[in-house]
């Protein structure tokens, strides 16, 4: 059956750029737009209102107690970062294949990276007990000649989730230079000129300046694919590395990479569809982008639903009486709904894009997002919590259940993130300009 | 200052040839990089500029922590040998990571020496074109026998402007 193209035909780069201009500098500021950004607010008034809960009480204001001394700070932070690895394999691995449907979803993707990453970094620095020393991770010079212990895998995190966020930023911020030299020269007000002239830092697409902007896209396009499976490996070892019952698998890594790859393709699929509605991008994002990101999270499905079988198979391969009384717990205890759901959510609803017909439909591709979404928060609560509270030790045994400051504080990311990809989308291109230029001008529009 | 504007890509190319074998190098401005890039001399370097300070910053990763956990600061962890070089690698990938990105950003900058947010050409209503869909070059240096060679081609827009 032939596809649409990846752009609707007639587009021209200048259409292309007016069109794309248009949207940042001449539309007023929707209704829908102060809504959002309201709710977002709000939601970011919570997470400071529970921050500074957690700030005057210690962290005795969350529900983490012995046994389970991790909770939702460890399962928010492996639940942002997963999506914004997500991100970044669409915008970086998805540049090094040249796949053409990439330029109409790129920037979305790279934004929300931004923006997910940011949320992941807060949770880092809010959990420790005194998060006014945060900076004692950095291997500075102090008068205590003290060094950070390198040998601990949670100086590993922070190292990587440093070198991801910088990196992220820099290929993001690189992308938009000729974008915004293009808003530089389209502005008509002096207010959005000097803003977007600065942004473009004297980006003016001359031979010189795009054969340097190339190869240093490439460059960092080519770091980025491995970093982030690094990254997302990086939070697997910190599990795997501990002699824990459920955490001790050396399938961690990977696993972690698939469902950082299932929750960051769900979170582009919520975000992509409602925004090609509401800003009229169907030029742009058409069905051949709705099928193969349909394609992409069936795969990361696929993928993450082995790994569910071989976390069951090793259980039972390895004989050990702590891993089978462990995963009996999880399937039939306390917290199985959240198993449960959590095969539901991640392996049985992504089937439905089995089937081309739903695949193209967007609001069956934004539900199945939206369960792929939420099925990886739950998949973090049980390899979090339902692992923790029933550890090799029956007398090591106990429950867990978050406080309000816990919800507080997701909210609050939640919050963050939503205000800062809504500001991105008022006062930025949604659409990678000039790589659509390029696309369209060359004629590799599929 | 001659900015001249030219139909598309092929017309361009053509002219800053011309250009060049008149003696007068010109500078493209396009709104995407021309496929066989004739404007501007030299290969870049941004590659091997991020690969030395990937590998250099690396190395310096590796070394600092050997430093901190042998001489600087011994301390038994976990039973773990003060030269327990296999955790030190992840720190050393991620300093890697952060010293190549840099550099190739920094390189990028640098070479085309940004930021500049203001140059003579700004004032050319026509220049603005070149992010959108203008084929144009510009002259820096002597504008007669660049006008000689460019006006028999008909240039649109054709503009003098005081540097």
């Amino acid at each position: 059956m032939p596809f649409d193209p990846v752009v609707s035909p007639g587009e021209t780069p200048a259409s292309v750029t007016d069109r794309i201009a248009a949207i940042t500098l001449d539309r007023q500021t929707p209704l829908w737009w102060w809504a959002a950004f309201g709710l977002a607010l709000a939601m970011l008034g919570v997470g400071a209102l529970s921050v500074g809960t957690l700030f005057g009480r210690g962290v005795q204001a969350w529900g983490n107690n012995w046994p389970v001394m991790w909770g939702f700070d460890l399962i928010n932070y492996v639940w942002w970062i997963g999506i914004a690895s997500g991100g970044t394999l669409v915008s970086s691995l998805f540049f090094l294949t040249r796949s053409a449907w990439r330029t109409s979803v790129n920037r979305i993707a790279e934004s929300m990276t931004i923006f997910a990453a940011m949320c992941a970094g807060i949770f880092p620095i809010i959990h420790l007990g005194r998060p006014w020393f945060f900076y004692w991770l950095f291997p500075y010079p102090n008068t205590m000649t003290l060094w950070p212990q390198f040998r601990s895998p949670l100086l590993w995190d922070f190292i990587a989730i440093l070198a991801y966020v910088f990196s992220s930023a820099v290929f993001w911020f690189l992308g938009l230079m000729p974008d915004v030299a293009a808003l530089r020269d389209r502005a008509r007000g002096r207010a959005a000129q000097l803003f977007y002239g600065v942004l473009a830092l004297g980006f003016r697409g001359s031979g010189a300046q795009w054969r340097r902007y190339h190869a240093a896209y490439g460059v960092i396009a080519g770091i980025m694919t491995p970093l982030v499976v690094s990254v997302h490996s990086i939070v697997g070892l910190d599990f795997a590395a501990a002699a824990t019952p459920g955490w001790y698998s050396t399938q961690y890594p990977p696993f972690f990479v698939f469902g950082a790859a299932l929750s960051g393709f769900g979170v582009v699929l919520v975000l992509l569809l409602p925004l090609r509605a509401l800003l009229g991008l169907h030029d742009y994002v058409t069905e051949r982008h709705l099928d193969v990101l349909g394609r992409l999270l069936l795969t990361a499905s696929l993928a993450v639903s082995y790994c569910y079988v071989m976390d069951a198979f090793d259980v039972f391969y390895s004989g050990g009486e702590a891993e089978r009384r462990q995963f009996a717990e999880r399937i039939s205890g306390l917290y199985a709904p959240v198993y449960w759901l959590t095969l539901l959510m991640n392996c049985a609803v992504p089937l439905l894009l089995c089937w081309r017909g739903l695949r193209l439909r967007p609001w069956v591709l934004g539900a199945v997002g939206l369960s792929a979404v939420v099925g990886m928060w739950l998949e973090r609560f049980g390899i979090v919590v339902a692992v923790l509270h029933r550890t090799n030790l029956p007398s090591a045994w106990g429950d867990y259940a978050p406080t309000w400051v816990d919800f507080g504080t997701l909210a609050g990311t939640l919050g963050l993130f939503g205000a800062g990809f809504l500001l991105f989308v008022r006062f930025l291109p949604v659409v990678s300009i000039a790589e659509m230029r390029q696309m369209i001008g060359t004629g590799r529009v599929g | 200052m001659i900015v001249a504007g030219f139909p598309g890509p092929d017309a361009l190319q053509d002219a800053v040839r011309r250009l060049r074998a008149a003696g007068v190098e010109a500078e493209t401005r396009t709104p995407y990089a021309l496929p066989e890039d004739d404007g501007a001399p030299g290969s870049t370097r941004i590659p091997l500029v991020a690969l030395g300070a990937g590998l250099g910053l690396g190395a310096a990763g590796f070394a600092m922590q050997c430093w901190a956990t042998m001489r600087s600061y011994p301390l038994l962890i976990g039973g773990r040998p003060d030269f327990f070089w296999t955790s030190y690698l992840v720190y050393a990938l991620e300093c890697g990571v952060l010293g190549a990105v840099a550099a190739a950003f920094g390189a990028f900058l640098i070479a085309n020496r940004l930021p500049r947010l203001w140059e003579p050409g700004d004032e050319s209503e026509a220049l603005r074109d070149a992010t959108r869909d203008g084929w144009l070059l510009v002259v820096h240096g002597p504008a007669a026998p660049a006008r000689a060679v460019l006006r028999p081609l008909n240039p649109a827009p054709f503009e003098e402007i005081e540097a």
